[in-house]
């Protein structure tokens, strides 16, 4: 095994699937010549040249409906975006062109294409760079959308997304790409649409992705000293989502609790709570609870940004709730 | 001709390496003294500015004559949409040290209250508007302000500061659409790095001239050198008295030399200034001394004002 960051398994996946698959390629800004802006391409520009290693000027729109004509052609190409952030000027080719071809033509073209990069609160980069687009994305029907939170997720789900014959979306994070982990030396692919028990417990049902899966790992751990044994599940995938994952676990634990990095109105865990109250809802001891953003922009100052983060006693907090205590 | 591969090419040159004017008449009424103070204090404060380490701060040294003819030139009704590097602006136009600094540092009792980004300055009293920093975005915010300052009266412009970077977008060129359709008095400032950092040429502008392209769409458009501080003032002169005087939108695309790259001396506007001052007999030790040390002083004092 091998002890990776979450860049370094990124860089690796994208790396193996270039090396088996000639059609792959990676294009954005800064991923060549600077091996990306936060070095998930170290050493791609020099391995495969300017063919398949493209740096691009800032033209987001452009660039990813130039993926996507070449997807559309039998390319697999990579677009990386510098953050999520961006991506809001690329929004109308992955709303309506994107998420659409494969539909519209009947199947005649599809559309094999990944759009990755970071997502979601980093620290002090205010408003505009601080967004999680975690619901916009998972609200269209035609993407699917990946959430990681660990090198070895990162890597094995990065594969299957580069093989994927469907436009998928991939969050990172900026503050975790420096996390390591265990990842095996031999090739390895994790499904899309499968959840991960991160952490097995009976009382309470904890549903997480993302940056909020290191934190909620925390506040099991507070549970947990105050005898309360919280089950973590990491969803991964967030559209497919794994509804059987989450409510197997909620039928066992009759609570759940839902954090993430994100909006409260709508969005991700709006659509746990609709899906967990149809699903399971003569098993359910309490309402389902969530801890995520306050419904407010993100601000720069350093305290405002805290507030709004879900911190481990956020979520223990709600834990506790749950559990009437 | 291309001296060395800093120099830029197709610009006026109105003040050269030496420091000599290529026409003295250009700086009539004009107090060079105070000019140079200016592009002084503009320099001392990105300085002091850098070492508060700031998120995603980026250091404006060499883009001095910009904010400071930007700043200086601008009427008082006019507005400007600064970027991320143009602090110097807010200064020169008298935002208080003391709100620079808030903003900055996200205080609560700054304008912004600590929720604006870092890089850019708001204050609706100075007729200030900062970057969304969604590239390109504050582009239409402008031109869109120009036609509406143009509907109220004439005599107003809005002025929109930016990098070469965002002239790949969509949003540019729309905006340059807009401008010219609506006649809108609307100045565009593009700062343009010749050797812009992290990316190969071939994503950037290839040596490509922003000012020819603007007018091959129609738009006035002049492209001059960042470190001939009397030059640049003098083109964004001419794009305010147009846009003020009804005739337009108006583009100047000014080479700017980030000082962090370590160009040759005479790349540096201040350096080149002092230069011309030193010729005329108007630049002394104890003159520079004295100019440092009255920023420096104002700047130390506002920091531990608003440290306590």
């Amino acid at each position: 095994m091998a002890n990776l960051q979450i860049r370094e398994a990124i860089r690796d996946a994208m790396r193996e699937e270039m090396e088996r698959d000639e059609r792959v390629f990676l294009m954005g800004e800064e991923v060549g010549h600077y091996q990306g802006a936060y070095k998930c391409s170290q050493g791609l520009l020099e391995q495969f040249g300017a063919k398949r290693v493209v740096d691009t000027p800032i033209t987001e729109t452009g660039f990813s409906g130039v993926g996507i004509g070449a997807a559309m052609v039998g390319l697999r190409p990579i677009i990386e975006f510098m953050t999520f952030n961006f991506s809001a000027v690329a929004f109308d080719q992955i709303l309506n062109n994107a998420s659409k071809i494969h539909h519209m033509t009947g199947g005649q073209f599809s559309v094999p294409i990944v759009f990755r990069g970071p997502n979601a609160a980093a620290h002090m980069l205010g408003s505009t760079h601080s967004q999680a687009f975690d619901g916009i994305y998972a609200h269209i029907p035609g993407l699917k959308v990946v959430s990681v939170a660990t090198p070895y997720d990162a890597k094995g789900l990065l594969k299957s997304a580069i093989r994927d014959p469907n436009p998928v979306i991939f969050f990172e994070s900026e503050l975790m790409y420096a996390v390591r982990g265990e990842v095996p030396e031999e090739e390895y692919l994790i499904p899309i649409g499968e959840a991960d028990i991160k952490r097995p417990g009976e009382q309470v049902t904890l549903i997480t992705w993302g940056q909020s899966v290191p934190t909620s790992l925390e506040a099991a751990k507070l549970a947990e000293a105050d005898g309360l044994d919280v089950e973590v599940i990491d969803l991964r995938t967030l559209r497919p989502l794994d509804e059987a994952a989450v409510i197997h676990s909620v039928k066992k634990t009759n609570r759940a609790v839902i954090a993430y990095h994100g909006w409260p109105y709508g969005g991700v865990g709006a659509e746990l709570v609709d899906r967990i109250q149809r699903m399971a809802f003569d098993w359910l001891d309490a309402p389902v609870e969530r801890v995520c953003y306050d419904d407010i922009p993100f601000s720069y100052a350093e305290n405002l940004e805290h507030l709004s983060i879900p911190q481990p006693e956020d979520i223990y907090a709600a834990c506790r709730k749950v559990a009437y205590r | 001709m291309q001296a060395t591969a800093w120099e830029p090419e197709g610009v006026e040159a109105l003040l050269d390496s030496k420091g000599a004017l290529a026409d003295p008449a250009a700086v009539s009424g004009l107090d060079l003294r105070s000019f140079y103070k200016q592009l002084v204090a503009a320099r001392i404060l990105d300085l002091k500015l850098g070492r508060l380490e700031l998120p995603m701060w980026a250091p404006a040294a060499g883009e001095e004559a910009v904010s400071v003819a930007v700043g200086s030139l601008v009427g008082e009704e006019d507005w400007v949409f600064v970027g991320n590097r143009d602090a110097a602006v807010a200064l020169t136009r008298g935002l208080p040290l003391t709100e620079i600094l808030r903003q900055l540092l996200g205080q609560a009792s700054a304008e912004t209250r600590g929720r604006g980004l870092p890089g850019s300055l708001s204050s609706r009293e100075h007729k200030l508007m900062g970057a969304s920093e969604a590239l390109g975005m504050n582009l239409g915010l402008a031109v869109g302000h120009a036609h509406g300052q143009r509907l109220f009266s004439r005599g107003r412009a809005s002025v929109a500061i930016f990098g070469e970077g965002l002239t790949t977008t969509g949003m540019f060129h729309e905006s340059l659409a807009l401008a010219l359709a609506h006649t809108a008095p609307m100045v565009f400032v593009c700062k343009s790095q010749l050797w812009p950092e992290g990316a190969p040429a071939e994503a950037g502008l290839m040596g490509d001239s922003v000012a020819e392209r603007v007018r091959a769409r129609g738009m006035w458009s002049r492209r001059c050198d960042g470190a001939d501080a009397v030059g640049v003032r003098r083109a964004i002169a001419a794009a305010l008295h147009r846009a003020h005087d009804g005739a337009g939108p108006g583009l100047v695309e000014v080479v700017v030399t980030p000082l962090a790259q370590d160009p040759p001396a005479e790349r540096d506007p201040v350096e080149r200034v002092r230069r011309l001052l030193d010729s005329r007999g108007e630049w002394t030790q104890p003159f520079q001394d004295v100019t440092e040390a009255e920023i420096h002083g104002q700047l130390d004092k506002a920091i531990a004002e608003v440290s306590q």
